[in-house]
């Protein structure tokens, strides 16, 4: 079909997403009674997250429990404590970056699940391509050798230093893993170190292994899943909360050993060198 | 009741899928065994939650000692706990057929399977609506790969299609969870119902819609059926037993738990009118129209497995038929068509990959001359398929019963519902039975089979689900309680509410 | 300038449609892939712009902010952050399922259209 034609399933899809956008944004222009989504967000004192940020959750539980009822939290709003950076001690959690506290604390539950999520679109890629291998596109050249083995030991230091430093500035497991699987993308065009995806495979069901193992602990040691059982510190110190160093390592393995099983079997396929 | 132990439900599956690809390294047995070890691990402990639930109440498991509106917490009810039994009985038949074949990728797939159990063991537990999308994304992901296992065509293509459906149900399920936080500022499903009525008009209706819609991809319900067609014919036996029997009963899940108890349905007379425009006549004409298209569909298939896909889908149209006409009576119908359901098709599935073993084809003909080839596993199929249509004494026979007094008695949807009924019955009952007349005719061309091996596993199986539903029939008063405890749960939006947010009390 | 948060709604919703026409009117599978990371990504805005206060700090306790208490506190809404966080990895994992399907379905039927994907054999 040439272009210029006029082509009635395209105009009928325009149309159609027309009509579902007037309907999405007719809930930001309404005008009648009721809670609406906010069209300017003044405060987040009506959101649970305000208690995450204050680190005033245990606080709360124990006044509400007089009331019995947990839903009335929204009227002890001012009942939290100032935190202080260095000087604060023995919270709830000792993490300064507020995203980590609810990442790894909070809402560590969620964050075990995008871990199953990650493994098991890993796992699931490579269970689908099983047995295909593809051929190299290109040798690689004497700038892409040199280049590589100069700038992988780089990537590797500053990705170790993210997931450290992950409960005190921007950044964490995650993005340290995806630092990892670029060192390891660099290195498959590099070919000089390359890895196999058995070796990977052991890493990251390990280090998956021992998250979860943490979180059991959580069980057994204070009575609920991921229950934080080692000390935590002042806030903003680099060992201020333990818990959440380990795991957010943990994390960056797990994830670098992921995305880079990810990378090389889409890159040659899912056939190994050393598996016959 | 606070009991947090109840969250190994979920923990160890996923211990254990970590474990079966460690010793899958050095030996591809183990990890079979592993998953047959937690599969009964989770069915013994799910018993023990059920005694427990019916003695005690709700129980709340707190994680992170956070309690809620502040943490995640699971919250499990007498519905969720005794849907979850069901489905585990499901899922051990299914890897039981897995663990006797031969797969290169054993380990892989057994970790695989671990995290569907941990994933829909979590979509059925959780209390929280952020961490049950991750739990729809996980169970989604490990549906897909399941699909495409054979590695043909057909089966990735239908892989390829559930992917696209989903990704679209995911992201409008997205929509709507971060619609409901920026409005009531929390992700709680207890505070979320409690608070839904202060929502305004068309905020309501926009949360209505894209759940709804997002629902509805993973129902196989009319508009979005296309992929049935592929992924059915398409994948192995044991992933069509886990997709029939248990994939879409997950899914009605959601939709029960997110519809009734915690928004709530205006078109149900017991609770109050929390949305806006009358869905009273919008969800029985959806839902209506897919049984009839599905039915269709099934009538015009020649692949046996893709007329017990579609005729699958019919029945689940068919349950969510009977939960839109709002009343207490269709919830009860609704239960009773689908514990016959997850029971009658996984039978269904097992008996008729029997007795179309050897034969290439797979079509309606390679019935042919069935009763001679394999007596056992078609008096099987026969049951299953009695079971599925509502055979009298058949918990099925009382779902459709029920449902069709419930439409004579009440004048406003009344022609809508009997004639659907009768109609999906009607087709139901002649390409069902057309199946069975092609077991009893002589073959008149001689196939090339060799003489069909007897597989023990199979026939266990199948032994079991058989025994389970006699002894549901016979049995009614056992299943009439349960069903009424059933519907009482699924209605109880203040206990729900009461048992996460006022557990202060030790 | 500032921003208030409905302009940034809307415009994740424009997003959001835009990707939803490419998977609808689109027939190459690497192109329905992207779509559907498209509407991933208005969704991400969406759900950043749900804690978006406009004049707001970053919520990490650092040198530019030491303290926060209930009398001050000015810091925008950290919990979408953790939210998108999740989002985006699973957006990932969904995409990397999608191209291994299109790899495996390229092998098999040698075009990426999906008209022409079907066998003779299939029914």
């Amino acid at each position: 079909m040439r272009e210029t034609e006029f082509n009635v399933g395209k105009f009928f899809a325009f149309i159609f997403v027309a009509i579902i956008f007037l309907f999405m944004i007719s809930p930001l222009f309404e005008e009648g009674s009721g809670l609406k989504l906010d069209t300017t967000l003044k405060d987040i004192k009506n959101r649970i997250s305000y208690f995450h940020s204050l680190k005033s959750v245990k606080e709360s539980e124990r006044i509400l429990q007089n009331y019995n009822d947990f839903s009335r939290y929204r009227e002890i709003v001012d009942s939290a404590k100032t935190i202080t950076l260095n000087e604060s001690k023995d919270l709830e959690n000792g993490s300064a970056n507020l995203v980590t506290s609810i990442v790894l604390d909070y809402r560590g539950f969620d964050t075990l699940g995008e871990l199953l999520v990650l493994f098991i679109s890993i796992l699931g890629l490579t269970i689908i391509l099983s047995g295909l291998s593809f051929e190299k596109f290109k040798e690689p050249s004497f700038l892409q050798i040199t280049g590589v083995k100069f700038i992988t030991p780089f990537i590797t230091l500053v990705s170790i230093y993210v997931f450290l430093h992950g409960h005190l500035s921007p950044g964490g497991g995650f993005p340290a893993g995806a630092m990892i699987a670029t060192a390891a993308l660099f290195s498959l065009i590099g070919y000089k170190y390359n890895y196999t995806l058995s070796t990977l495979k052991i890493i990251e069901s390990k280090s998956g292994f021992l998250i979860v193992f943490l979180a059991t602990c959580g069980l057994y040691f204070t009575g609920s899943f991921f229950g934080n059982f080692l000390p935590t510190g002042k806030v903003g110190e680099l060992f201020s909360s333990i818990l959440i160093l380990i795991i957010y390592s943990l994390v960056g393995f797990k994830v670098g050993a992921e995305l880079s099983t990810g990378i090389k079997t889409l890159y040659d396929g899912e056939k190994d060198a050393n598996r016959q | 009741m606070n009991y947090n132990p109840s969250v190994l439900l979920i923990a160890i599956p996923v211990l254990s899928s970590f474990l079966s690809l460690i010793f899958g390294i050095y030996n591809k047995l183990l990890s079979k065994i592993i998953l047959v070890i937690t599969v009964l691990f989770n069915l013994i402990f799910g018993v023990f939650l059920y005694n427990l639930i019916s003695k005690n109440g709700n129980i709340l498991a707190v994680i992170g000692n956070y309690f809620p509106p502040f943490g995640i917490n699971l919250s499990i009810t007498y519905f969720s706990i005794s849907l979850l039994l069901l489905l585990y009985l499901i899922f051990f038949v299914s890897s039981l057929i897995f663990v006797v074949k031969k797969d290169e990728r054993a380990d892989k797939i057994s970790s695989l399977l671990l995290l569907y159990l941990a994933s829909f063991s979590g979509i059925l537990t959780t209390g929280d609506l952020f961490n049950m999308f991750v739990f729809i994304e996980i169970f989604s992901i490990a549906n897909i790969t399941l699909i495409s296992l054979k590695g043909n065509g057909l089966s990735t293509k239908g892989s390829l299609k559930y992917l696209i459906i989903t990704s679209i149900g995911a992201s409008l399920f997205l929509f709507g969870t971060g619609f409901l936080y920026g409005i009531l500022g929390t992700l709680n499903l207890a505070e979320i119902s409690l608070n839904f009525d202060k929502i305004s008009y068309f905020s309501k209706i926009f949360i209505f819609l894209f759940f709804l819609g997002s629902i509805m991809a993973e129902l196989e319900v009319f508009p979005f059926n296309f992929w049935i067609s592929d992924s059915y014919s398409g994948s192995k036996n044991f992933v069509n037993i886990l997709l029939s029997g248990l994939s879409s009963m997950v899914a009605l899940y959601i939709f029960v738990r997110l519809f009734i108890t915690i928004f709530g349905l205006p078109a149900f007379t017991t609770i109050s009118y929390s949305l806006p425009f009358n869905v009273k006549f919008l969800l029985p004409t959806i839902f209506g129209l897919s049984v009839i298209v599905n039915e269709l569909a099934a009538l015009s298939s020649k692949n046996v497995k893709r007329i017990l896909g579609f005729s699958s889908a019919s029945s689940l149209s068919l349950i969510l038929l009977s939960i839109s006409t709002g009343q207490k009576d269709g919830i009860i119908s609704a239960t009773l068509i689908g514990i016959s359901v997850i029971l009658s098709k996984p039978l269904l599935f097992l008996s008729s990959h029997q007795i179309m073993k050897g034969i290439k084809e797979k079509n309606i003909d390679s019935f042919v001359n069935g009763f001679q080839r394999n007596p056992f596993f078609s008096i099987l199929f026969i049951i299953g398929v009695f079971t599925l249509i509502g055979f009298p004494l058949t918990p099925s026979f009382y779902g459709k019963f029920l449902l069709f007094i419930l439409a004579t008695e009440k004048a406003s949807y009344i022609t809508l519902i009997t004639i659907v009924v009768i109609f999906s019955i009607t087709i139901e009952l002649f390409y069902y039975f057309r199946l069975i007349h092609k077991l009893f005719v002589p073959s008149e061309t001689k196939f090339n089979f060799e003489k069909t091996k007897k597989n023990f596993v199979y026939i266990l199986s199948g032994l079991l689900l058989t025994l389970i539903i006699i002894f549901f029939s016979i049995k009614p008063y056992f299943t009439q309680n349960i069903v009424e405890k059933i519907t009482d749960d699924v209605f109880d939006k203040s206990g729900y509410i009461k048992s996460c947010l006022k557990s202060g009390e030790k | 300038m500032q921003i208030d948060n409905r302009t940034l709604y809307i415009f994740s919703f424009i997003i959001f449609l835009i990707g939803v026409y490419g998977a609808i009117t689109n027939r190459n599978l690497f192109k329905i892939l992207i779509s559907l990371s498209i509407m991933e990504t208005a969704l991400n805005i969406f759900l950043v712009s749900l804690g978006y206060i406009s004049g707001s700090k970053p919520p990490i306790l650092s040198s530019g902010m030491k303290t926060i208490s209930p009398a001050n506190i000015n810091i925008s809404d950290p919990l979408p952050h953790a939210l998108v966080l999740t989002a985006i990895v699973i957006g990932v994992g969904t995409t990397a399922v999608g191209v291994g399907l299109a790899i495996k379905l390229f092998n098999h039927y040698k075009t990426l259209n999906i008209n022409r994907m079907g066998d003779k054999d299939e029914l």
